[in-house]
């Protein structure tokens, strides 16, 4: 219990530690964000007007906390650009950012998992090599590039899914599917070969156990073995790997999404950027950066649910 | 209590022809053996004969890269094992052949409560099934005398010790009541006073159920104690095969009496050195106590009287040469961010060590006995209290101290795989403690020539990479490099525990003639007390980091004043002691 009490802790550390990071670093950014939004023939006396009215003459700690007592609020602030709160952008965006995310490592692990372990079970024959061989030029594809192929293919080809854009699933379901169905292929293809390279070893680790020889020794069949005592052990590697490529998704995602029009975060984060919007790329990347954090966590925390020895380290 | 007759009716098991092999070459010849109902076979052999394959074969476990051809009939089953699929094979392992394995710290699913476990061969063959299934594994937990057995069978493995957990192996072996139970070193892995409570454990449950048993074992002595009948493979063949009363004391095969020489550490031939498979000959057989008196111990057998070889009994010197007071260890293990709970590994240790004196150090798995070692190496630091080595006080941060003080003292680790670099040549290897000592290029390599000769490698070994050695060879590349700089003492921390009986006879008499030959003072840590009294003249028996008992070999072993002391010579096995109890 204490550990899972520490880990929090640590978690909101680590959150906290991040909020003064991102902070400060567009604090030392070069230029000036009330002169950004005053436009380029702005007067002195604009600029400290804009300055004024969105506080950033106040000083930087009174800033840092202002900012983060309003994101603890929900309250993202209001780009001095467009002049729009930014929470209800970002709440929007990241919705559809978490489907594209999470739908793309379910469907990686639903390929790399059986795929995996038929690998390391066929390993030193024909099939297998070519099992291997195929995960090997998957890692090679970048995922912008397994996008173009697959639009190539499935959209402008065969016309069976749309090419881009976004339906919200109270808009329809079906069409919420057939739109997701390609961006998510991109991203789970390229992972679903990582991934499968990492299950494979994992089940080759696994296959060598004494303890699938002693299941054997009971009763049970060597498919059996493995499916009832094998996989479960060998998941705790792969799990560590699937959550440090979820962060690395979140990264293909911004790609993605532009490829495909998604009006995800990252689409979001580009257009802020382009726009020298400031404080919103700073709240993008706090959700970015929380994202992480809480998925790290919630890997963490799956740990102590499937190894017991874990549980009682603490 | 044992069955007189088994041959009579057909036998429980039936092996003819087995041969084992991968495509390239065979790995057992043709092997032929026969247990009846409710006996008791024991298949002996080193590592490599094949008797871990003979069994994985009649299991129908063999890796898949090798194959098996032949007869293995099982009574009552009809036809032969060999061609059963897999399929067919799982239905009859758990519920007519159960295994324990020689492993317990991996053989068992560390995600798996051991109640499950042992659930787990009930429910797959349906003899039991869900809460009765359930039930039934504490019953079987109780009976292998878990304590608070519904308590441990909600435990996950690693709560558990390898004792424990090789009782629960054996609870899963037996919960169908198989007809024959197979048994691949099963306490090899486990302390002396373990080992005797699960052979106990072992021969209680087959003999309630009437269960056949093939015991596969490295060690004589505790086939002899468990066994009724014995064969002995060598190479991947069955050399000679007999009742244990036969074979143990009227060995026919040289290869069977040169085991059984190696293996007895009472024994010594006209010069005073242990048997070895080549001097076999003249061994006389175990359990003849007055001739273990009459044949003087290696320690003693120095040329010139025992008295007089030590300087300590001289009284020239009576200053000892490794002195170290009030040894303790506390290791600190952290959880979490704050949590913090200290480990006591030693307790207080006195010991000393006359120059030329040999110092036994035995004691089970936890006893503190590693860390005493490694801090006397400088290896660790201490908590409190003092080791002094010669004119040093030994500090690992003392850089200038330590180098000064490896001059004097050197070891020897007990893995001989895993304490070489693979990418040395044994020249590089045994070179390597010169180099600290400036030695120049040319001067290293003559000593490595002269010190690998001494340890009765051939020359030519000098050039080659630590896998292409032996075990035992490996063995003696360690030894030559703890040799090199000529120290005056040689730490050596459980060296043999992993070589095979015939070279385990061999390499300790190499340190036997070297301590003599060179004026050694030895420190020799084992968990294996014969090879102790063998080679030591003092001991000191260590338990839960505190020492329990201290004085000389024969007063220790033979006048124990603890308890534990005890306990732990009278669960020694020993060939002398297991024939007698037949």
């Amino acid at each position: 219990m204490s550990a899972l009490l520490s880990r929090l802790l640590q978690f909101l550390l680590t959150v906290w530690a991040a909020t003064v990071v991102v902070f400060a670093l567009m604090q030392v950014l070069p230029g000036n964000a009330a002169q950004v939004a005053a436009g380029l023939q702005a007067t002195p006396e604009d600029v400290a007007r804009i300055e004024a009215e969105f506080g950033l003459d106040r000083p930087l700690p009174v800033q840092y906390l202002d900012w983060v007592g309003g994101m603890l609020r929900g309250d993202f602030g209001t780009s001095y650009v467009t002049h729009v709160p930014i929470s209800p952008l970002i709440a929007d965006s990241v919705q559809v950012t978490l489907i594209l995310v999470l739908a793309s490592m379910a469907v990686a692990l639903l390929i790399a998992v059986p795929v995996g372990s038929t690998a390391a079970l066929l390993r030193g024959r024909a099939a297998g090599a070519v099992l291997s061989g195929l995960s090997q030029v998957g890692v090679a594809v970048p995922n912008f590039l397994a996008a173009i192929l697959l639009v190539m293919v499935f959209s402008l080809g065969l016309g069976w899914f749309p090419s881009s854009g976004w339906q919200a699933p109270i808009e329809g379901f079906g069409g919420f599917l057939s739109h997701l169905v390609l961006p998510v292929l991109a991203l789970a293809l390229v992972q679903a070969a990582i991934l499968t390279r990492y299950v494979r070893s994992a089940v080759l680790e696994v296959l060598r156990e004494d303890y699938l020889r002693t299941a054997r020794a009971k009763g049970r069949t060597a498919a059996g073995a493995l499916a009832v005592h094998g996989l479960r052990n060998a998941a705790i590697p792969v799990i560590t790997v699937a959550g440090v490529q979820l962060a690395t998704l979140l990264v293909g995602a911004v790609v993605i999404e532009q490829v495909f029009v998604l009006p995800g975060i990252g689409s979001e984060l580009i257009r802020a950027v382009q726009n020298r919007d400031l404080l919103t790329v700073q709240g993008i990347v706090m959700v970015l950066v929380l994202m992480v954090l809480v998925l790290n966590l919630v890997i963490d925390l799956l740990y102590t649910v499937l190894d017991p020895r874990v549980r009682s380290r603490s | 209590m044992r069955r007189t007759d088994p041959q009579a009716g057909t036998p429980l098991l039936t092996v003819e022809g087995l041969t084992i092999g991968t495509r390239a070459r065979t790995l057992v010849e043709p092997l032929s053996f026969a247990i009846g109902a409710g006996e008791r076979v024991g298949l002996i052999g080193e590592s490599g004969s094949g008797k871990s394959l003979t069994a994985s074969a009649v299991m129908g476990l063999l890796a898949s890269e090798l194959s098996a051809a032949g007869r293995v009939e099982l009574a009552g089953e009809g036809g032969n094992l060999l061609d059963l699929d897999e399929r067919a094979l799982a239905r009859l392992r758990g519920r007519r052949m159960g295994m324990v394995f020689q492993e317990p710290m991996s053989a068992l699913n560390p995600l798996m409560r051991v109640g499950d476990q042992v659930a787990e061969t009930m429910t797959l063959h349906g003899t039991a099934r869900g809460r009765q299934a359930t039930a039934r594994a504490v019953e079987l937990l109780d009976q292998v005398h878990l304590p608070d057995p519904a308590q441990a069978a909600r435990a996950y493995p690693h709560q558990l010790s390898g004792g424990q957990r090789q009782r629960v192996m054996l609870a899963a072996a037996l919960a169908n009541s198989p007809d024959l139970l197979i048994c691949d070193e099963p306490t090899t892995a486990l302390d002396v006073t373990v080992q005797a409570a699960v052979l106990d454990l072992i021969d209680e449950q087959i003999a309630a159920r009437g269960t056949g048993l093939l015991f596969i074992t490295h060690d004589l002595a505790v086939v002899a104690r468990v066994c009724e009948r014995v064969l002995v493979m060598h190479a991947g063949r069955v050399v000679e095969s007999g009742t244990v009363e036969q074979i143990f004391t009227r060995p026919q095969h040289a290869y069977t009496r040169g085991l059984l020489a190696a293996s007895d550490l009472t024994a010594t031939d006209a010069r005073g050195r242990l048997f070895t498979i080549r001097t076999a000959a003249e061994y006389r057989g175990p359990g003849t106590p007055e001739q273990a008196e009459a044949a003087p111990r290696a320690a003693e057998s120095g040329e010139a009287a025992p008295t007089e070889a030590r300087p300590s009994d001289a009284g020239e010197d009576a200053r000892p040469l490794i002195e170290i007071r009030g040894l303790e260890k506390t290791y600190v293990r952290r959880g979490g961010l704050f949590r913090r709970h200290e480990v006591r590994a030693l307790a207080g240790i006195d010991v000393s060590v006359m120059p030329g004196g040999r110092l036994g150090v035995v004691g089970e798995s936890g006893s503190g006995k590693t860390t005493l070692l490694s801090i006397l190496a400088g290896l660790i630091p201490a908590s409190a209290g003092t080791v002094r080595v010669g004119d040093v006080l030994v500090d690992p941060h003392d850089a200038a101290g330590l180098a000064a003080m490896r001059q004097d003292l050197q070891v020897v680790f007990q893995d001989p795989f895993a304490s070489l670099d693979p990418r040395m040549t044994t020249e590089e290897i045994v070179a390597e403690p010169l180099r600290s000592l400036g030695a120049g290029s040319a001067e290293r390599r003559r000593r490595a020539a002269e010190v690998v000769e001494a340890v009765g490698l051939d020359r030519d070994a000098l050039f080659r990479y630590p896998h292409q050695f032996s075990g035992g060879q490996r063995q003696r590349i360690s030894i030559a490099r703890a040799l090199i700089c000529r120290p005056r003492i040689l730490v050596a921390d459980e060296p043999v525990s992993a070589l095979d009986v015939s070279v385990r006879a061999q390499v300790l008499n190499l340190l036997s003639d070297l301590v003599d030959e060179y004026g050694l003072t030895l420190v020799f840590v084992s968990h294996d007390l014969g090879v102790v009294r063998h080679l030591c003249d003092e001991v000191v028996v260590m338990r839960g980091g505190e020492l329990v008992e201290a004085g000389t070999v024969e007063a220790v072993y033979d006048r124990p004043q603890q308890e534990y002391t005890r306990a732990l010579v009278a669960a020694t096995p020993t060939l002398a002691g297991a024939l007698a109890a037949q």
